[in-house]
């Protein structure tokens, strides 16, 4: 039997989970701003701290959805305990002000991937 | 809609029935995909509304489940493992069957436990507390705070979420761990065998057979996430033919396995990206792994290094890279290890495999549980082994060779380290993905399906995995289960406040959490657990008097010299004592009534799972 491998994802699929990924950071950014409890906070950040910052680097990857995912995920846990062993080892302990920037990371470089790629598809389809 | 649903025929509207006997067959199939999780979900949580687990047997909680999440582990297995060998799979079901397997092996002891179980993690806790607190780590404290990647990661995440007690959240992580790891073994395993059947099945067996238990609040859980992205970047983006020592490899293991098939055409090596960003996101997994824990990093780099003498890893210099992180991160800390722990146990490989990691003699129960333990580990290796063969014998011998080394590389550990006992768990904790989908293979080689009466190859390994995962994960729960109470005590230990920092802690078992809090390290000194081992050779605990009493005094002031002493009793360690039969029985609680009546100790702590007293004369 020959291989049987899920395809890579589409420009369609791409787009639908970056824009879900960034709207979910930029929830999680709003409800940190209300002070809203962490009952409802956490998850929302949890899943932000997973998805969004390594969503820029992960979407450039011709791959399935779940490989996508999953690399999407160890990227952004990569980029946040890098950011974070230097704020602990420098002592400038800013998380707010960190987790701030990551968002504003992640949500520019979502749409700015996601741009590149709708773009380039367009000059290959010309 | 599926093709399959579109043939269905419509029902006649004036039929009026909604019964499950007027559905067509095809409908009730879709049904039956979706019900045994459902209602294995809906079982899960009546056992733990109905659980409330206190003074466990020596079986743990295996006595104490209800027959309902017996039946939800078996449906959800049985099911789950056919689904995978359809003829069509079902994704999304397969999806549904794992993240109910998930809750129920890994979900079911935060759920029914009031508190976070295992002593480690409370001591984890500390030091993400510590940072919070002062948002850096002093390096002279201890090795947690010269490896800070996951405390730092953890604290970042408390703050963001506003969760500044870690153990609000600390319990759930064996599920949110197991839930990664499995999408990750996904992902590999079908990079690897290029079959998402495989991939299925493979993560079954991973999830129903990881029963090393270190998925919980840890470093080790954080690099393990860390280790399998970066094993799932390079087979998926960095792979590259076999160079002329992996050509001669593949020679040697045609020979070997005695192959007499024509090599097939296994590996397409398909551009994902950009090569060097995907390297450089490599090195920075690695810096992470690297100063988040001690081991991991240099079982990952003896995979790559593995790959890249083969000519599969390319470029190959990304095992150079990821030498001189995991080695540049050593150097500062190396005088410290050497000098606290020893940078190499022993050299002998069987001596670290086999050392001991618990005092005592285990009852009937425990050695039966570790028995169970013991046949999984050989079977998981055995089965891969298998596999790698079959693989091999069906001409697909470039993969076979790879999944050969990322299994047996992690026994090369061994040649240098115990790790305290644990390093034969390690070997089989990082090799257990690749193993699995070694397994796999040892079912069909040839990622074929196994139809009709065949399929019972796979449900006996799932079967088996799933069993052995239940006896000894649960099977040990009254040593890991802590009490409120417990938790109290370690909390009034660890507080500076409270206790002097030269005192000294000595403990009736090793599982109690002596180190709790942000100001630990202050809180005195803990010594190793006063077993029969290292108690009962010197002075043996047989009906204890006033004697017993003036030697743990002078064991206490012996030490370090110190004047301030406490000494700790609680459920767990009454537990541990039973299981491998540290003192006689009674003789424990026998003591803690000569410790309560002598005038040289004065009862601080007192909750019915844990007292402390304190050493006054």
């Amino acid at each position: 039997m020959g291989p049987e491998v899920l395809p890579p994802v589409t420009a369609l699929q791409r787009s639908r989970l970056g824009t879900a990924v960034a709207a979910l950071g930029i929830v999680a950014v709003l409800l940190s701003a209300a002070a809203a409890p962490p009952a409802v906070r956490a998850p929302f950040v949890l899943l932000t701290m997973l998805l969004l910052p390594g969503f820029p680097f992960a979407a450039r990857l011709r791959v399935d959805l779940p490989t996508l995912i999953a690399i999407d995920i160890c990227a952004s846990l990569a980029l946040e305990g890098g950011l974070a062993l230097v704020m602990v080892e420098t002592g400038l302990w800013h998380p707010q002000l960190i987790g701030l920037a990551l968002a504003s990371f992640g949500v520019g470089g979502t749409f700015v991937t996601l741009t590149g790629i709708r773009h380039a598809e367009a000059r290959h389809l010309q | 809609m599926t093709a399959t649903s579109a043939r269905v025929p419509r029902r006649d509207p004036r039929s009026g029935s909604g019964s499950a006997a007027a559905l067509p067959a095809v409908r009730r199939r879709e049904w039956g995909r979706w019900a045994v999780p459902a209602v294995a979900l809906l079982l899960w949580v009546a056992t733990i509304a109905t659980m409330h687990p206190d003074d466990l047997s020596p079986w743990g909680l295996l006595t104490e489940f209800p027959a309902e999440y017996w039946l939800a582990v078996v449906a959800v297995l049985l099911s789950a493992t056919v689904l995978t060998q359809r003829t069509r799979l079902r994704h999304l079901a397969l999806v549904a069957h794992t993240g109910v397997l998930i809750l129920l092996l890994y979900g079911t002891a935060p759920a029914i436990e009031p508190v976070p179980r295992g002593t480690s993690v409370y001591k984890h806790v500390g030091i993400v507390e510590y940072i919070e607190r002062y948002g850096s780590v002093d390096s002279r404290i201890d090795i947690y705070h010269r490896w800070p990647g996951f405390f730092s990661v953890a604290a970042f995440f408390s703050r963001l979420a506003d969760l500044p007690d870690p153990t609000s959240y600390a319990a759930w992580a064996e599920p949110f761990f197991a839930t990664i790891d499995a999408l990750l073994v996904w992902c590999c395993v079908q990079a690897v065998t290029r079959s998402t059947r495989t991939a299925w099945l493979a993560v079954l067996l991973f999830t129903a057979g990881n029963w090393i238990g270190q998925g919980y609040f840890s470093p080790q859980a954080f690099g393990y996430v860390l280790m399998l992205g970066v094993l799932l970047l390079v087979l998926v983006s960095l792979q590259g033919p076999s160079n002329r020592f992996g050509g001669w490899v593949e020679k040697r293991v045609r020979r070997i396995a005695r192959v007499r098939v024509p090599s097939r055409d296994e590996a397409p090596f398909p551009e994902t990206g950009h090569r060097l960003q995907i390297a450089g996101l490599i090195l920075l997994l690695d810096v992470v792994l690297a100063a988040s824990h001690q081991l991991t990093p240099y079982v990952l780099l003896l995979q790559l290094s593995a790959l890249a003498l083969a000519g599969y890893l390319r470029p190959w210099w990304l095992a150079i890279g990821a030498a001189v992180m995991t080695i540049g991160y050593l150097v500062p800390n190396l005088d410290y290890v050497i000098n606290t722990f020893g940078l190499l146990s022993a050299p002998d490989p069987l001596a670290n495999a086999t050392q001991k990691n618990v005092d005592g003699t285990p009852i009937l129960e425990a050695r039966l549980v570790t028995i169970i333990a013991g046949l999984s580990f050989v079977s998981v290796f055995v089965l891969a082994l298998v596999g790698v063969i079959r693989r091999a014998r069906a001409g697909y011998v470039r993969g076979a060779v790879v999944l050969a080394i990322l299994t047996f590389a992690s026994p090369g550990m061994l040649a240098g380290q115990s790790y305290g006992g644990e390093a034969r768990l390690r070997v089989m904790l990082y090799a257990l993905p690749w193993a699995c989908a070694g397994a796999c293979w040892a079912i069909s080689p040839d990622n074929v399906r196994r139809a009709g009466r065949a399929v019972w190859a796979p449900i006996a390994a799932t079967a088996w995995f799933g069993f052995a995962f239940i006896v000894f994960y649960f099977g040990h729960e009254d040593l890991t289960m802590l009490s409120p109470g417990e938790i109290g005590a370690a909390a009034f230990l660890s507080d500076p406040s409270k206790v002097q920092p030269d005192s000294v802690t000595l403990l009736m078992a090793p599982n109690f959490p002596d180190r709790y809090g942000p100001l630990y390290f202050r809180a005195g000194i803990g010594i190793p657990a006063l077993s029969y081992d290292r108690f009962g050779v010197e002075h043996p605990l047989l009906f204890p008097g006033p004697q017993d009493v003036d030697f743990v005094a002078t064991k206490i002031r012996g030490s370090s010299g110190t004047q301030n002493g406490y000494l700790v009793f609680s459920r767990g360690s009454e537990h541990w004592a039973r299981d491998y039969q540290l003192y006689p029985k009674y003789a424990l609680r026998a003591f803690e009534g000569e410790i309560a009546r002598s005038p040289r100790f004065r009862l601080v702590y007192d909750r019915p799972t844990a007292r402390v007293y304190e050493l006054v004369r």
